[in-house]
Formats: structure tokens, C-alpha cells, sequence
């Protein structure tokens, strides 16, 4: 493959194209779900491709396809070099950057490819069983997904990659309906990992814990409206890290000047309690990756240290384009899709405080619990954000349980009343889209984080 | 290699693998795309795409797989692949059987000669107009933007005697422009169609710049108010997705997740609204007479006036509810043409088409005492179960006395769809194709606007 892919490079190059590279991808995937003590899909999938991209002055020329017969690959190496012609952005050449020769395999224990596959099957309708703990939960569902990507890539830098990344994930979604309300609840265990995040889990645990958190819905109350005390719960969070000030420090958004933040570097932008990263380097999230698609090592990008602004997240263009290094963040979804500056982890470093003590603060408020959806607003800095529920804080005190609301506001605002900052982070994986394309698999998170919010639900 | 070397390839190695029936979804793809970024043309694509999707029954057991193909030995392999999944298997006890061959509906035209020749000096011809007439140098840019076009080539074969192919042109677009200086104003157009001439680059663009500008004079709203709420066709469609297609799904009536699962016959929403599933319709880009089982698409009145009138499905659905098969299970999309093999068969809407009212946006909003004319939605989605919504207002245009006032945003209007449905004030006559949709403006009477303090 290798062979195939430097041969490709010589031909983009020979087409004029000063940068460019050759990426082939292949993904072994399993997917499960069990519903209602069914087995409602098992499958397993291959897919991938390959991908030739060229550089012209400022743009990008790309051609993808599956078929990998010599032929017909120097064909779509010319083609992405003549397609980059087409384009008519200017920009800064890439300078030429390390040499790097790899093969890393995944840091798993337990790969999924060693894993029969009746295992998973018996894992996942396990998490479905444990779920039905009473005529209330009328619905319940179980999904299991692994994935096996296996990366190659040449550039023009003289680069040959080879890498592999495992993730992994479980679900368990009950629906419960006393028979005038319906109302769902979930659990997610996912990583960068392999099998081994499952042997250790208590499966009847944690089926039975969404079922009874499903059950609890039924009598959840609507959410008060308006601006609030709110503690947002790691995966909220999270969210606020990756929807807002995580979109909007991608360096693309910058160099354009569509973010907010575009010219805040060195000034203080939040609480000193905030500090927030990008890392695709920690161990066992879902987003992190040991390369990013155009063969940088993936790294640590300090985004907000105390409350005041650090940088910015780049590829190779936006590194070049601004003077500074690459960060490891240029990242496609797969070969049929353009490489652009996408987050990994991304998440609120720890503070100090226990929930309980953020808790006791509290007169009236709000305590979140889980995501639903959230939206990007690097022009206007808004935060959107839909929790699955929330919980009412009394004087200190939780009293009821709250339906699904949606968090707003702007989120430096929001930042900058942040007054405790908990001490354990948790991730939550998923797959980001730029836009609503170009799924990518990253995380988010942080610790419980108390500030104001406006709250409203239906 | 085409789609005809490999799908007998599959389905023999199959059947030798002991599988007593057999379907093959296998699709070809070419799409080209050009991306706008900071109003250039940044990026120029070409994709071609081969890929399948094997169902199989194995002694009553039912195995599944897919696999990009390059080779007929994929395609064999994954047929393989399938046929272990089956061994590990309970007996399937409701889908027994893959369709059978029947007559097709209506050949809805969602092929485009044009595209087919299109070249991607072209889509770069199209995507530079659109920049062209949106940029205002020093006022307006925009700086992300998406032109795509293609052609696909799907065919569903069955040992039953099915054997389908559609062949179909996607053209889709999404753009945005923003204002520039401080306080900047963002907003966004999208377009879906079968047929490139159908897309006017300089309206397009216009639209674009006046939307930009229309945000950027959006004032964070502060406060509450009960009113009116005027939904634009676009975010409507993502919203109707989330919570109409969601509940009129017989998967989720079959999960006894959809709100509408015993209002068959009742009404479930105001008598002004009527969705009619209309795969005859050219306007729509999934508009099809086969669905992707092989199961022929007709015209179906799901709410008319109000009243539940019936529910979509695919054949595993179909067989568990004990009803005729609707011809909804899908494995495309409206977006990209590439991938579709590697979408699992689910239920959706062909071309949902809402019947339009009689009344222009103006005069609906001179109607109104007081209320919102939303522009955009941050994130138009609903929660399914339950229909709850909590919609942050990009940007919007408040209303009184039947008049438009300020411009806000940085507000949130909650409420509930299944609710909404039923306190809708007027259904506008400004019908737009978007998603898998076809709609028109709607207004909601007494939904909650909630500011900061």
C-alpha cells in the first residue's frame, strides 16, 4: 500500500501540486442493537478508500475513490491536482515538515478483532435484559459498535504512516410510559479502546440503572425559565467547551475572522477558575487519535489557561498560514471527505470543589444531567445546548427531577460567572459535524461547572 | 468494475454459503464538489464510490453485511460475512421473507442529463457566481459554502425475484455569508434539487447577503413573552424530521416510542395541516417509485386535515404490524449521493410534502398581535419522545400589532411540537423543497420567547 501511495504522491507532484498527499483508509466495523429482547440488527461492515490531495497556491484539489488498480489511482492523482487549478483561494506555501516513518498500533488490551463476535452479541442483549425492571419500561433498546481504522499515508514531506485506531462503544436506552407520558433515559460507556472497557463494567448495573432513571422521568417536572443558577453536569460542560469556545478556537474560523474570538489571544476571557484544552493525546477518550489525517502527530493545545485566552487549534494550512506549528487537528471523516480543523478532546481542566459543596451554595437553581444535542455559534459566541434532564436545586438541596431544557446564552458571558469548578472530569464521546457534515469521532467534557444560564424547555 | 459484476458474484456465494434468500443493495456513485471558504473557491472534489449491502435469511436466521467493493472478491466476501452473522442468530420469527416483486408507482424524473456531463470547472463556475453575488467587499463575505452534484446508480436485487435500478442526480448546496466589522451577522441558505438548472447562483447569493444582514442588526432579547411564532420552511423541515416523520414511523410505533401510536383515525393536528408522502413529486430528491427493499412508492395522505390517517414502513415493520408494506424503507439521503450502501435500511418519508395554505408570510404577520418571525434556528431539532423544544433564535424579527420591529436573537422559544401542531394559527403559501421535504412557512400560536433577565 505504501508503495502505492508514494507512487501516487510522485504523480501529483509531477502535476504540479508543491504539497500533497496520499491516504488510504480501511475500517472493520461491528454494529448490534437489540430491542426489546430481539436481536433488531447485527452486522459487520468494511468500509474505506482512498484519498489524493494536491495543493495549488491556496486550494485544494481532491480525488477519491475505492478503486485501487494502479491505473486508475494516477489517474485520480491527476485529477486532484488538476482539480486544486480550479480553485482560487491564495494562501501561504506549506513549509516542508518532518520526516516521519511509522507503523503504532493501538493501545488496546483487549482487541476487538480478538473478540468473538457471539461475545459482543451476548454483552449487548445483556445491557437490553437488565433494562426491563418493570411493566413501565416499554421500550428498551441495547447498541454495541467497534470500529478498527487502519490509516496509511505518504506526503510530499517524504512522511510513511501507518497507524490503527480502535474505538468502541455500548449503549442502553430504555423508554418509559405510564401510559399519558413517555419519556427516555441512556447510558454510555466509550473510548479509544478495546473490549476491555466492557469486562469490567457491571452490565446488570448499568441496565438496570437506566431503566430506573427512565421510570424517575415519568414524574420530571418542566424546567424554570429564564436566567439561572446553573450547575452544568461534565457532559454539558463539555458541551459548552466543544460547541463554543471549542469551534470558534479552530483556527480556520480565525483566519477568516468568523469566530468571536479572533483577536482575544492574551486577554482574559472567562473566570479564573477556567482552564480549557484540546488533547487527542489522552488515553482512552473517544477522540483521540496518534495522527491526524494529514500525518501530524496529535497533541495538547492549551485553549483557555486561567481565565485567559491561549490559542488556537490548526492543520497544516492554518499552521502555515499563521507562522506557527501544526497541532494535529487537520481531520477528515473519512477518504470521501476534505481534511479541515477539527477538535479531538476537548474539555475544562478540574478544579476544586466537591458537587456537594457547589450544591450547598445554591438557593434556586438548576443541576444538569446528560446531553441531548448541541449546536456551534463561532460568529455570535451563543451557546445552544439541550440537556436530557436537569434536577431542581432548593436551598442546597435537589428536589425534583427536570425534563429535557435547553441551556442558551452568550458563552463568554457565562464563563465569566462561573464560580466553582468541580474536581473530577469526566468525556463523553460522539461524532462531531462542522456545519452538519463531516462526522468526525471526538470528545468532550470537564467537571461540574456552576454559572449562570438561561434555561427554557417545552 | 460495475454494479453487474459483483451482485450475482454475491448472491452466489451466498446461496453457497447455505442462504436460502438473498438481497443485495449495491450502489455506484460520482459526485463532485466545490467548497467556498472565505469567498474563494478553496477545495475541488471528485468522488466515485462502489459499495454493498447484503441481507440474507440462512435456515430462518438473518445475516447482514456491507462492504465497499473493489473486487468481486469483496463483494463474495462480504456475502460471507453475512452468512456467519446468520449462524449466531436466534430464528427469526417476522421478517420471513424478502419482497416480492410488484408494480412500480409513478417514475418521479429526479435525473438530470446536465449533471451527468457536469464537469467541476463547472460547479467552480456556479460556486464563484454565488460568492459573486453575495460578497459586498468591506460589508459581506462568506465564508463557507458547499456546491454538490452527482449521479448514482442503485439497484436492489432480490432471490425473489426483485432486481430495481434507479438511476438519480442530487444537487445540494449550503452556504453561508456573514457581515464583517464588529458585531457580525451570519446567515445561511440551503438547496436540494434533482436538477442543476434549477439553481439560480445570483438569488441564491442575494439571499445570502440579505440574510447576513438582516442577523447583524439582531439585538440580544431580553424578557418573556407568550405570542406567535412564525417558522421558516428550512428549519421547519429538521423540525417536522425530529418529531412528524419520527412519530409516524412503525418502528416507533412497534418500540412504543412514537406519542402517535394509538391516534390512528383522531386528529393530531389543527385541520389546517395535511402531510401527504408524495414519491410522485419531481421536486422532491428522494422522490422514487421503488424504495431501496424493492418495494413500489405511492402517494399516501398520513394527516389530512388534521386527522391521523396512516403510518410508513419497511418490510420488517410491515411484517411485524401485520400491514401492507408502504414502500419507506430507505437507505438514501438528501445530501450525498457516496455512502449510500452504508446506510442501514430505515424508515423514512420520501418526499413529505405539507399542503400549503393561501396566505403570503406578509399578510400572516400582519395577523398578529404580537410575536415572532423566526429567520433562523441555531439547532431546529425536537425531542422525539416527547416533542419538547427549546429553540435558540439565531436571529428573528419581533412582531407587533401586525407589524415587524426589532430584529433579536440569544432568546429561546420552547414549547411542544405534538402541542404545536394543534394551535397553529395559519400555514404560509411560500413552499420550499428541503431535506426530504416540501414545505411552506407555518405559524404557531402561544409559544414561550424567553431572554436574558
Amino acid at each position: 500500500m505504501i508503495d502505492l501511495l508514494k507512487q501516487a504522491v510522485a504523480v501529483m507532484q509531477d502535476a504540479g501540486a508543491k504539497f500533497c498527499d496520499a491516504r488510504y483508509q480501511k475500517v472493520n466495523r461491528t454494529t448490534i442493537e437489540i430491542v426489546d429482547g430481539g436481536v433488531r440488527s447485527l452486522a459487520e461492515d468494511l468500509v474505506g478508500g482512498l484519498c489524493l490531495r494536491a495543493r495549488h497556491s491556496g486550494s485544494w484539489g481532491y480525488a477519491s475513490t475505492h478503486d485501487l488498480d494502479r491505473k486508475n489511482v494516477f489517474l485520480a492523482a491527476e485529477r486532484a491536482a488538476s482539480n486544486a487549478k480550479l480553485g482560487s483561494a491564495k494562501g501561504v506555501a506549506i513549509p516542508p515538515g518532518k520526516t516521519l516513518v511509522r507503523d503504532v498500533k493501538a493501545m488496546v488490551q483487549v482487541h476487538p478483532s480478538s473478540v468473538a463476535l457471539e461475545e459482543k452479541l451476548n454483552l449487548t442483549k445483556d445491557l437490553e435484559k437488565a433494562q426491563r425492571i418493570s411493566p413501565q419500561i416499554v421500550n428498551s433498546t441495547a447498541a454495541y459498535m467497534d470500529s478498527v481504522r487502519t490509516n496509511w499515508l505518504v506526503n510530499s514531506f517524504g512522511s510513511e504512516l501507518k497507524w490503527e485506531e480502535v474505538r468502541a462503544r455500548l449503549i442502553g436506552q430504555p423508554i418509559a410510559s405510564d401510559g399519558t407520558r413517555t419519556e427516555l433515559f441512556y447510558n454510555i460507556v466509550d473510548g479509544s479502546k478495546g473490549f476491555e472497557m466492557f469486562k469490567s463494567l457491571d452490565i446488570d448495573e448499568m441496565g438496570r440503572y437506566c431503566g430506573k432513571e427512565a421510570l424517575s422521568m415519568l414524574s420530571a417536572k418542566k424546567c424554570p425559565s429564564g436566567e439561572q443558577v446553573c450547575i452544568s453536569d461534565p457532559w454539558v460542560s463539555g458541551l459548552l467547551a466543544h460547541e463554543v469556545m471549542g469551534h470558534a478556537s479552530e483556527a480556520d474560523e480565525i483566519i477568516k475572522k468568523r469566530s468571536f474570538l479572533t483577536t482575544v489571544v492574551g486577554k482574559k476571557v472567562a473566570s479564573d477558575l477556567i482552564t480549557m484544552v484540546d488533547d487527542g493525546t489522552v488515553d482512552g477518550p473517544y477522540g483521540s487519535i496518534t495522527f491526524d489525517d494529514e500525518g501530524t502527530p496529535s497533541s495538547r493545545t492549551t485553549i483557555i489557561e486561567n481565565g485567559v485566552y491561549k490559542g488556537y487549534m490548526h492543520s497544516l494550512e492554518t499552521a502555515a498560514e499563521m507562522g506557527v506549528h501544526p497541532t494535529g487537528n487537520g481531520r477528515a471523516q473519512d477518504p470521501f471527505r476534505r481534511v479541515f480543523v477539527r477538535m479531538t478532546n476537548t474539555f475544562f481542566e478540574a478544579g476544586d470543589w466537591t458537587l456537594k459543596e457547589m450544591l450547598e451554595d445554591v438557593k434556586f437553581g438548576v443541576l444538569t444531567d446528560k446531553v441531548i444535542s448541541g449546536m456551534e455559534d463561532p460568529v455570535g459566541g451563543g451557546f445552544e445546548g439541550k440537556a436530557l434532564r436537569g434536577f431542581l436545586i432548593e436551598n442546597g438541596k435537589i428536589t425534583d427531577v427536570l425534563r429535557s431544557f435547553t441551556l442558551t446564552g452568550k458563552a463568554l458571558e457565562i464563563l465569566r460567572t462561573t464560580d466553582a469548578v468541580g474536581k473530577d472530569i469526566k468525556f463523553a464521546g460522539g461524532n462531531c459535524g462542522k456545519g452538519n457534515e463531516d462526522m468526525v469521532p471526538v470528545s468532550d467534557g470537564g467537571p461540574y461547572c456552576r454559572s449562570r444560564i438561561i434555561l427554557g424547555g417545552g | 468494475m460495475e454494479l453487474d459484476d459483483f451482485i450475482g458474484p454475491a448472491v452466489r456465494a451466498a446461496k453457497k454459503e447455505g442462504a436460502q434468500q438473498v438481497e443485495v443493495y449495491a450502489t455506484s456513485a460520482h459526485t463532485w464538489s466545490a467548497y467556498a471558504d472565505d469567498s474563494k473557491v478553496k477545495s475541488v472534489e471528485e468522488k466515485k464510490d462502489l459499495g454493498m449491502a447484503i441481507r440474507l435469511l440462512r435456515e430462518h436466521r438473518f445475516g447482514q453485511a456491507t462492504s465497499m467493493v473493489t473486487s468481486v472478491q469483496d463483494a463474495e466476501a462480504c456475502a460471507r460475512h453475512a452468512a456467519h452473522v446468520a449462524t449466531l442468530l436466534p430464528i427469526e420469527n417476522t421478517f420471513k421473507a424478502f419482497p416480492t416483486p410488484d408494480k412500480p408507482g409513478v417514475w418521479a424524473r429526479c435525473s438530470d442529463e446536465n449533471i451527468r456531463g457536469t464537469e467541476n470547472r463547472e460547479l467552480a463556475r456556479l460556486m464563484t457566481a454565488v460568492i459573486g453575488a453575495t460578497v459586498e467587499p468591506g460589508k459581506v463575505k462568506m465564508p463557507n459554502g458547499v456546491l454538490r452534484a452527482g449521479h448514482i446508480q442503485a439497484r436492489v436485487v432480490n432471490t425473489n425475484g426483485i432486481d430495481i435500478c434507479r438511476d438519480s442526480t442530487l444537487v445540494y448546496m449550503r452556504a453561508s455569508a456573514m457581515t464583517e466589522g464588529a458585531n457580525p451577522g451570519e446567515g445561511a441558505e440551503t438547496f436540494f434539487s434533482s436538477r442543476i438548472n434549477e439553481l439560480d447562483p445570483i438569488a441564491i447569493g442575494k439571499r445570502l447577503n440579505q440574510k447576513a444582514k438582516s442577523s447583524a442588526r439582531a439585538e440580544g432579547y431580553k424578557g418573556k413573552m407568550i405570542g406567535a411564532v412564525i417558522m421558516p420552511p428550512g428549519d421547519l423541515a429538521e423540525l417536522f424530521a425530529g418529531s412528524v416523520s419520527f412519530a409516524l414511523s412503525m418502528e416507533n410505533i412497534n418500540r412504543k416510542r412514537s406519542p402517535w401510536s394509538a391516534k390512528s383515525g383522531q386528529p393530531v393536528a389543527d385541520k389546517a395541516i395535511s402531510f401527504i408522502d408524495d414519491p410522485t413529486d419531481e421536486r422532491g430528491v428522494m422522490s422514487s417509485p421503488f424504495d431501496d427493499e424493492g418495494v413500489p412508492t405511492k402517494r399516501k395522505d398520513l394527516v389530512k386535515d388534521g386527522i391521523l390517517n396512516g403510518f410508513i414502513n419497511d418490510a420488517y415493520n410491515a411484517y411485524k404490524s401485520e400491514v401492507p408494506m408502504t414502500g419507506n424503507g430507505v437507505r438514501r439521503g438528501p445530501r450525498e449521493l457516496v455512502g449510500q450502501w452504508q446506510i442501514p435500511v430505515s424508515i423514512a418519508p420520501l418526499n413529505m410534502v405539507m399542503r400549503k395554505g393561501d396566505r403570503s408570510v406578509d399578510e400572516i404577520v400582519s395577523s398578529i398581535d404580537n410575536g415572532i418571525l423566526v429567520e433562523s434556528l441555531s439547532a431546529p431539532d425536537v425531542h422525539p419522545i416527547t416533542g419538547a423544544f427549546g429553540l435558540e433564535v439565531r436571529c428573528g424579527h419581533l412582531i407587533q400589532n401586525g407589524s415587524l420591529t426589532r430584529t433579536v436573537k440569544h432568546c429561546l422559544i420552547a414549547g411542544n411540537m405534538f402541542d404545536a401542531l394543534h394551535h397553529v394559527r395559519a400555514v404560509g403559501n411560500d413552499v420550499i423543497a428541503s431535506l426530504n421535504y416540501l414545505l411552506p412557512s407555518v405559524c404557531f400560536d402561544d409559544l414561550e420567547l424567553i431572554g436574558s433577565e
